[in-house]
């Protein structure tokens, strides 16, 4: 299972980003693989970290099969690790 | 060629001829002096964060000419989200550097000449937008960096480029060929030429007829046959020559640059000139370059001032003065001045629209408004900074002081090091070289090298304030004003 991540450019990020990855990572490691997600190419399911409310990367570039799962503060790990886990067992 | 590493770029520079002079000699080796060498790595960020997944959306963009991903300082914006996009790149690169990163005057100049060179053709039928178009092309694909080139000395300010004693104080065209033209005369205080691989020259003023030998645009390499530049000094630049520099520099890593850019008979072939005696169009070079550099203070000042208000904030922790009310409150008053400035170059950008060229230009009053801010809020910022930091900013001793193993001779038997460790001491549990780094890196923007950059630049940079002030004037609607108070009052006439 393949896990497409893309980071927003990250002006002004109000956590950091790259740990955050690594905490999902450090959860759900296991049965799911990270990438850095490329335009065009289609991943399982696609981890948007962006680094503030306001989400503003443009993400019609990079298709997914399951859907997009979007982190925007640190506070919402393990929610966005739930639901992951979710997605993954449908 | 994809796009560069910094470590890339670094060597593409030593392949350049480009002639430095700097306390009135030839620098043989620039790219590694220590003077000039923070300013590179400035430049060099600017291409490795493009390859960073954790930056690479706002550093890079789709090129409308190729369809290629280029790196955004080479980009032409296409909508009005590329214009916030290049905002928010712009504050990136202020965080990372708290500096000049210097490539934005290119990514400002593309955007002006490409459009400019448009309506140019469109009026006299020249061929100035392909010749521009094919020269982009040839900036993408090789990831150049280009000094956007504007500000000539100027000489006399009470006169126009033809009636200065030395006809030399614009740059001119001295000869018109059949395979080109030759130029002559300089720019100053040139941000990051040294560092460019190339020139893009633009009139300085709005030009009338008898002047027309100064509405001249071109590109050229920046080591050109007859092309030279003289390095700028800066406020404690040569702290970054003593023998092991590093806390008392402030900032070891980054800086900025300027120089003054000599053209002293440079040919330019036909293919890279992109304005040649169309003097009725200076002007609107001219104002859509400077439109495009004052939103772009609305994101790398605003960098660069998240950095210092950072530092003020920790050197509160550092003071021990963290919990007063006083030191809060003015913490929050440097970040609203700080996003307030921010507000002005997201506004101007989302109130963006597209040229003739179909390249997207920002709001030009909302532009003006921005930097008119930023003429003054940094100044704000900066003293709020130094009054949170304390006097220790201008009177430390130096890093050799702190490190000094010699003895004074009084009772105790402590070294010069051993005192200056005991007295300057903040808060007990964080190390006197800390609170040291953090009021050098404090100077460096308040009183520094980096004040060319945050304080003086931010004055005169894209226009001194009474340049905004003239364009405030004529985009403020001030008729249309008086006609809504009219009606609201029950004016008829």
């Amino acid at each position: 299972m393949l896990c497409g991540v893309k980071f927003c450019g990250g002006c002004n990020p109000r956590y950091e980003r790259g740990r955050a990855l690594e905490t999902v990572k450090g959860h759900l490691g296991d049965g799911l693989r990270f990438e850095y997600a490329q335009e065009g190419r289609c991943c399982d399911l696609l981890l948007y970290i962006a680094g503030c409310v306001n989400r503003c990367t443009a993400l019609g570039a990079y298709p997914s099969r399951r859907g997009v799962v979007t982190l925007w503060d640190e506070a919402q790990l393990p929610e966005v690790c739930a639901r992951i886990e979710a997605l993954l067992r449908e | 060629m994809a796009l560069m590493t910094g470590e890339q770029y670094i060597e593409s520079l030593r392949k350049l001829g480009t002639k430095v002079y700097l306390f009135g000699k030839k620098v043989e080796n620039w790219v590694d002096h220590p003077m000039i060498r923070p300013s590179i790595n400035c430049v060099a960020i600017t291409y490795d964060l493009a390859h960073d997944p954790e930056y690479s959306d706002l550093m890079t963009a789709t090129s409308n000419l190729t369809g290629k991903k280029v790196n955004r300082f080479a980009h032409l914006h296409q909508s009005t989200e590329d214009l916030k996009n290049k905002v928010k790149m712009q504050r990136l690169l202020g965080q990372k550097t708290a500096s000049c990163f210097q490539r934005c005057v290119g990514m400002d100049a593309f955007n002006a000449v490409y459009s400019t060179t448009y309506e140019i053709d469109g009026k006299y039928g020249t061929h100035y937008h392909e010749n521009f178009k094919k020269y982009l092309i040839y900036v993408q694909e090789n990831d150049l960096t280009v000094d956007g080139a504007m500000t000539d000395p100027k000489g006399d300010r009470g006169l126009s480029p033809s009636k200065q004693t030395d006809p030399d104080l614009f740059v001119r065209i001295v000869e018109k060929r059949a395979d080109g033209i030759v130029v002559r005369g300089a720019k100053a205080h040139q941000t990051g030429s040294i560092n460019s691989h190339e020139h893009l020259i633009m009139p300085t003023i709005a030009m009338t007829e008898e002047d027309k030998r100064y509405a001249v645009s071109f590109a050229c390499p920046s080591d050109a046959e007859g092309l030279f530049m003289i390095y700028g000094r800066q406020s404690c630049d040569t702290r970054k020559m003593e023998e092991g520099a590093d806390i008392d520099v402030g900032n070891k890593q980054f800086g900025g640059q300027e120089a003054l850019v000599v053209f002293d008979n440079v040919f330019i072939p036909n293919d890279r000139v992109f304005l040649c005696e169309e003097w009725d169009f200076a002007g609107m070079l001219v104002e859509r370059f400077a439109g495009y550099h004052r939103q772009s203070y609305g994101g790398c000042k605003v960098g660069v001032g998240d950095a210092l208000i950072g530092a003020a904030a920790l050197i509160a922790d550092y003071n021990g003065a963290q919990k007063a009310s006083h030191v809060k409150d003015k913490l929050i008053e440097m970040t609203h001045l700080n996003e307030t400035l921010y507000c002005c170059g997201i506004a101007c950008s989302a109130e963006g629209y597209p040229t003739k060229a179909g390249n997207y230009q920002i709001d030009l009053l909302l532009a003006n408004v921005c930097k008119q801010n930023v003429t003054r809020f940094p100044y704000e910022i900066v003293r709020l900074a130094e009054d949170i930091a304390g006097g220790l900013v201008v009177t430390m001793p130096s890093a050799q002081d702190f490190r000094s193993g010699e003895k004074v001779p009084t009772t105790s038997g402590l070294s010069v090091g051993e005192w200056c460790n005991k007295f300057f001491q903040g808060v007990a549990s964080v190390p006197t070289e800390n609170r040291q780094r953090l009021m050098r890196f404090i100077e460096n923007l308040c009183l520094g090298s980096a004040t060319v950059g945050y304080r003086t630049e931010s004055l005169h940079g894209a226009g001194s304030p009474q340049a905004q002030r003239i364009m405030i004037a004529r985009q403020g609607n001030i008729e249309g004003k008086k006609a809504l108070a009219k009606k609201l009052a029950g004016i008829k006439d």
